[in-house]
């Protein structure tokens, strides 16, 4: 009998490896080992997804989460919101994205609930913006970033999507007594239900999460000037994210956290700003930045012309508002919402 | 809420978040420090509370999922304590990846087996630490926790290997941060780290004493959780007893006082502040009051009179005493002992305690509060460094004076056991005078022994030596006499040998060889050298003669001919003895025209030219390929023509310079049109005339790097030139750029990085273009060798087995021979083990 975790690795290893065949080399069992060290295909999972996934599958694997509780309860409902979180954010970025640049039509039953449902964030909300911005897409037939969208995110998807939200509503709040038999049932459940979410979404591992923290500009005489950038790479298990260099004659943009194609080159990319942020380089030089925690933050909701986040791995509270650039953020927001639902620009808690 | 919410001496721990007060802003600090590099360093004076900041205000800020802390404390050496820990925290592989972990980890490993310290490698601990996180899936923080410990009682050796280990761990990728807390007097030590690891003082903090005011939240905070009630100004009163005249408060003296006040308030008997934790339980009426602490008298030296106190109770205290000496270091810092460390030490200071009063002794002072419990280990430990502080005020200075020597023969025994030195005489007389009061154990008094008889042994051999030596030079003496005389006879016979012997050096000198660089081929007109070696060498003087002009330097065995026309030459050896010339021997030459040479322009014999590189050519020239002789031809005209956007230019000229007016019309030339060298006429110094027909070659105003053939004939002219720099430039900077959707090329690149490059960054860029290649191309098996040979450069060796491993069997499965990659695996796993 396969032990915890074990299933949803394998199935979800294998579904990543059509997408990144470079993957494979993991399955072939060295001579000196019996079996594959699931171990090491739960390690690539984490790092192959986007850190805020990536980050919640690594607390789900961990020593503390492989006992049927409350616990792995808990981190299962917390790995499924943010993997919808995310989905979301990508969805919404090239959404504004797209609305831009070229003339879109946003539908009216997408604009008109677009502002009560993003201003407060909940699984709820998230499995609503995924189905209003995905079905547009396919009516529209508009090609995504990631053009597997198009085929993974079908009816089946959007209903697993569902399932989550009355079972959060029940169980996440803990409106109810859970017998110690009903979790360990629903821990199993609730790991196969996942397992379908995360194999849906197992292409990402063909890109790359970044977040740009400087970029420099060098000119020499009668030469092109170039453009020196330094980015974190957020395709990690920790956050001790490894820097890398890139020497373009293009460039991206400062202080954005870019979901690419590819690193090797500035060519295409998303930006998730401002529903996602990194902190890292901000520098605590005043005592009001003080509180400031250096994480990768996601957007939570937006009140009294404030913006809320949470972090990724800091996992309590934290005011982002002394932030250098918190004023370019709230704006950067209310354009984004101006742009999906115009009758918002004016947004009120 | 029951109990005592005051730790006494030991630090707190994660379980005690609830009445951890005072310290908020050092946690907060020290959490933003933790993440802005792999290592922090924490330093400050004994007592500051780093233990306590670390294991309780730091890891209260990580979710459980998020912290797996792994302390070491050095035992034996801090390597070895470091991979007992590992091992310790371990998951044993049948349950990994299950849902059962064992509390404690994998203990039978730890006590099942003894490391060999020397033998631990630091690439088998990053792998350690690999596994264990892989068991966890939680970043690991290596907790150093009394690091300088290392620098007390490690010696060179152990820190060389300990900086090693170290640097490992922060080269690698394993998820795993460092933490060093050390007492501030030992920071200094600590730069010899900076050699190797050069960030290693970057980041650190310092743990300040606590002031007045965070001290009034330790001592309300958890009185307030306890519902202990504070009677208004008890806080401010406490540490004006504690700390007259000082804004800044002694957190181990705050904590024994508090300690004491919360005994005498639940017993109303200060006296009563020995017994054990679980005794007192507090009433909800139970308060602190002035009137309480009015009670306490003199609390000038808490900890001093509390260790009095303690001491005198004991049946002998002399003997607790003693037993307590023995956990100070000479430094006057707290050690980790065992029993049979702690009865031999005792001895020092005059006290043989038999094993069972031992063991009762130790366990009441573990009741006492003085000791920890022995750890896995079996050592025991003071509570507090303060505590260490006042027993080593009991240590007399004769008691030193045998610590010193005692600690001097632990040493000594140490490295006679890593390298087999024994003690010198010197050392030897320096232990001498206070031997007999140091009660040694077994193994230092064998020790002692054998350095004695060792040096015994080796006075005895020298004076071995020096009689042998004048029995040796009489019998010399006496043979040499003998020797002349029968050599005086033999000598009359020698001379006749010598004679015959001479007459076979003659023969021997005519078998004597000479060469060429080309075999026994020299050219016409130019200087050829010519080697020669002769066996034998008779008498007289020897020389050479040929048909040729000819340079002789004998002592580089060499000559130097200059033929003046092809056919034979020939070289004779002779010898002149008084006047007399008598041939050896002779030998015979080819000597032919040179070989026609071929032009070239900027070493370019075709291809592309930059327009730049054009403009500042001043002349061409004209070269013999493969040719083992520097030799240049003189041109002496050819007929250029270019295109210029005008029509065409053409002009004849008679020597090989190109001229500044020429050049200016380069600037001209359109791009990729031809420039041609027609005709061109040389002669060498062999007089011969010869025509070397065109040379032909594409200018270019830029280089086309998106055309395949012209990024790979400019690299093949890089690497032809061992010009690594432009090589990886090229790469760098066109590769991904224009071949990133073309597997064919990105593997053609990435191979010809892999042969010619060893720069990590370069390889590292191939590696990037090979996994693409891998990724767009199917997974085509040449390109996976390629991958995989480019993981075998970059020392990614369980990677390159991997890889190379899917190319064999790609091939079998395509029916296609696998020797050549089996060979390759077989290399990996050569370099594996």
């Amino acid at each position: 009998m396969p032990q915890i975790n074990e299933t949803l690795i394998r199935t979800v290893f294998d579904e990543m490896v059509k997408h990144k065949t470079a993957l494979q080399k993991y399955l072939i069992v060295d001579e000196d080992e019996e079996e594959i060290d699931y171990r090491i295909l739960g390690d690539q999972i984490i790092k192959n997804y986007p850190w805020p996934v990536g980050v919640e599958l690594r607390r789900l694997f961990s020593g503390s989460m492989r006992e049927l509780d409350r616990m792995r309860l808990d981190q299962i409902f917390k790995t499924i919101e943010r993997t919808m979180q995310f989905l979301c954010f990508i969805m919404l970025s090239q959404l504004w994205n797209d609305k831009n640049k070229q003339d879109l039509t946003i539908p009216d039953n997408l604009s008109k609930d677009f502002e009560n449902r993003f201003t407060v964030l909940s699984l709820g909300n998230f499995a609503w913006l995924i189905r209003a911005v995905g079905k547009f897409y396919q009516d529209s037939k508009l090609e995504w970033f990631m053009p597997e969208m198009s085929e993974k995110l079908d009816k089946k998807f959007y209903g697993a999507l569902d399932f989550w939200v009355p079972e959060r509503n029940e169980i996440g709040h803990y409106q109810i007594n859970l017998t110690q038999e009903d979790i360990e049932k629903r821990c199993v459940e609730y790991e196969e239900k996942l397992t379908y979410i995360l194999q849906s979404i197992a292409f990402f591992a063909k890109y790359k999460l970044v977040s740009v923290r400087e970029i420099k500009v060098r000119k020499p005489k009668n030469q092109d000037a170039r453009f020196h950038h330094v980015i974190d790479l957020l395709n990690s298990s920790d956050s001790d994210f490894a820097a890398k260099e890139i020497d373009e004659s293009k460039f991206s943009e400062s202080h954005a956290v870019l979901l690419m194609k590819t690193i090797k080159a500035i060519e295409e990319y998303l930006n998730l700003s401002p529903l996602i942020i990194d902190t890292n380089s901000e520098v605590l030089d005043t005592k009001e930045k003080f509180g400031i925690k250096k994480d990768i933050f996601m957007y939570t909701k937006f009140r009294n012309d404030q913006l809320f986040y949470l972090g990724t791995e800091v996992t309590e509270k934290c005011d982002l508002k002394a932030l250098s650039n918190y004023d370019q953020l709230v704006t950067e927001f209310k354009d984004l919402l101006s742009a999906i639902a115009p009758a918002s620009a004016s947004v009120e808690a | 809420m029951t109990g005592n919410p005051f730790k006494f001496l030991d630090s707190y721990t994660r379980d005690d978040k609830e009445i951890f007060f005072g310290r908020d802003r050092e946690i907060e600090e020290m959490y933003q420090k933790v993440f802005e590099s792999k290592i922090l360093l924490l330093y400050g004076i004994s007592g500051t509370g780093k233990t306590s900041l670390i294991n309780c205000g730091l890891a209260n800020k990580f979710e459980d999922s998020d912290w797996l802390p792994v302390t070491v404390r050095r035992g034996r050496s801090m390597v070895e304590s470091l991979v007992v820990e590992l091992k310790k925290n371990a998951i044993p592989p049948s349950s990994a990846s299950g849902r059962t972990l064992p509390p404690g980890g994998d203990k039978s490993a730890v006590g099942s087996r003894q490391y060999a310290v020397k033998d631990i490698k630091p690439e088998k601990v990053v792998k350690s630490l690999k596994s264990l996180y892989l068991d966890h899936f939680k970043p690991i923080y290596l907790i150093f926790d009394q690091f300088e410990e290392l620098f007390i009682f490690g010696d060179r050796e152990e820190r060389e290997q300990f900086i090693q280990v170290i640097k490992a761990i922060v080269d690698s990728d394993v998820q795993c941060r460092l933490i060093f807390s050390i007492r501030e007097e030992y920071l200094a030590s600590v730069t010899e780290f900076e050699l190797t690891l050069t960030d290693f003082l970057a980041n650190r903090m310092r743990v300040e004493k606590m002031t007045r005011q965070h001290a009034v939240d330790v001592i309300e905070g958890p009185c307030k959780v306890h519902g202990i009630e504070v009677e208004k100004g008890f806080s401010e009163a406490l540490l004006n007893k504690l700390n007259p005249d000082s804004n800044e408060v002694e957190l181990t003296y705050l904590q024994v006082f508090l300690d004491k006040i919360f005994r005498l308030s639940t017993t109303n008997d200060t006296t009563q502040s020995v017994v054990n934790d679980s005794l007192p339980t507090v009433p909800s009426t139970n308060s602190f009051t002035i009137p309480l602490l009015e009670k306490i008298g003199d609390v000038s030296d808490l900890l001093g009179s509390f260790l009095e106190e303690q001491i005198s109770i004991l049946d002998d205290p002399a003997i607790g005493l003693a037993i307590l000496k023995s956990f100070v270091s000479l430094k006057g810092t707290r050690k980790q002992i065992s029993e049979e460390e702690i009865q031999d030490a005792a001895k020092t200071f005059g006290q043989d305690i038999p094993n069972g009063a031992l063991k009762e002794l130790l366990q009441e002072f573990v009741n006492l509060r003085i000791l920890k419990d022995k750890d896995e280990t079996d050592r025991y430990e003071l509570r507090h460094d303060s505590l260490a502080d006042k027993i080593y005020e009991k240590i007399t200075l004769v008691e030193k004076d045998l610590l010193e020597v005692r600690q001097f023969l632990e040493n000594a025994l140490d490295q006679y056991e890593k390298r087999k030195i024994h003690l010198t005489g010197e050392d030897l007389k320096y232990i001498a005078p206070l031997k007999d009061k140091l009660f040694l154990n077994q193994r230092i008094e064998i020790f002692i022994e054998n350095s004695k008889n060792f040096l015994v042994r080796t006075k005895r051999r020298k004076r071995q030596i020096l009689s042998g030596a004048v029995v040796t030079a009489f019998i010399v003496l006496l043979f040499f006499t003998i020797w002349a005389v029968v050599e005086r006879a033999k000598a009359t016979r020698a001379l006749k040998e010598k004679e015959i012997a001479e007459e076979k050096l003659v023969e021997a000198a005519k078998d004597f060889v000479m060469f060429t660089r080309n075999l026994n081929i020299l050219y016409k007109g130019i200087e050829n050298p010519v080697s020669f070696a002769i066996p034998g060498m008779p008498k007289g003087r020897l020389f050479f003669d040929s048909n040729f002009p000819m340079s002789l330097d004998t002592d580089e065995n060499e000559m130097i001919l200059i033929p003046n026309s092809t056919g034979t030459a020939t070289i004779n050896l002779s010898r002149i003895i008084e006047n007399d010339t008598s041939q050896l021997g002779s030998r015979e030459f080819d000597v032919r025209n040179l070989p026609t040479p071929i032009p070239t322009l900027f070493g370019k014999t075709g291809g592309f030219i930059l327009r730049d590189s054009l403009v500042v050519m001043e002349a061409i020239k004209a070269i013999i390929k493969d040719f083992d002789y520097e030799y240049e031809f003189s041109i002496i005209s050819y007929e250029l023509s270019f295109e210029v956007n005008e029509g065409t230019i053409a002009t004849n000229i008679l020597s090989n310079n190109i001229t500044r007016d020429i050049r200016n019309q380069f600037n001209r030339i359109r791009h990729n049109s031809k420039i041609n060298f027609r005709e061109i006429r040389v002669i060498g110094t062999d007089n011969v005339l010869r025509n070397l027909g065109t040379l032909s070659l594409t200018v270019v105003r830029w280089f086309n790097y998106d055309s395949y053939s012209v990024l790979y004939s400019l690299f093949e002219e890089k690497i032809d030139k061992k010009d690594w720099e432009s090589v990886k430039r090229l790469g760098t900077e066109n590769v991904r750029k224009y071949y990133w959707d073309h597997p064919r090329e990105l593997n053609k690149f990435a191979y010809l990085f892999y042969l010619h490059l060893e720069d990590t960054d370069a390889l590292q860029n191939a590696l990037e273009w090979s996994e693409h290649a891998v990724e767009i191309g199917n997974s085509n098996r040449y390109y996976l060798f390629t991958l995989s040979c480019l993981e075998y450069k970059l020392g990614m060796l369980d990677e390159a087995e991997k890889t190379v491993k899917i190319v064999i069997k790609s091939f079998k499965d395509h029916n296609e021979p696998t020797q050549e990659y089996e060979v390759f695996l077989d290399q990996i796993l050569e370099a594996k083990k």
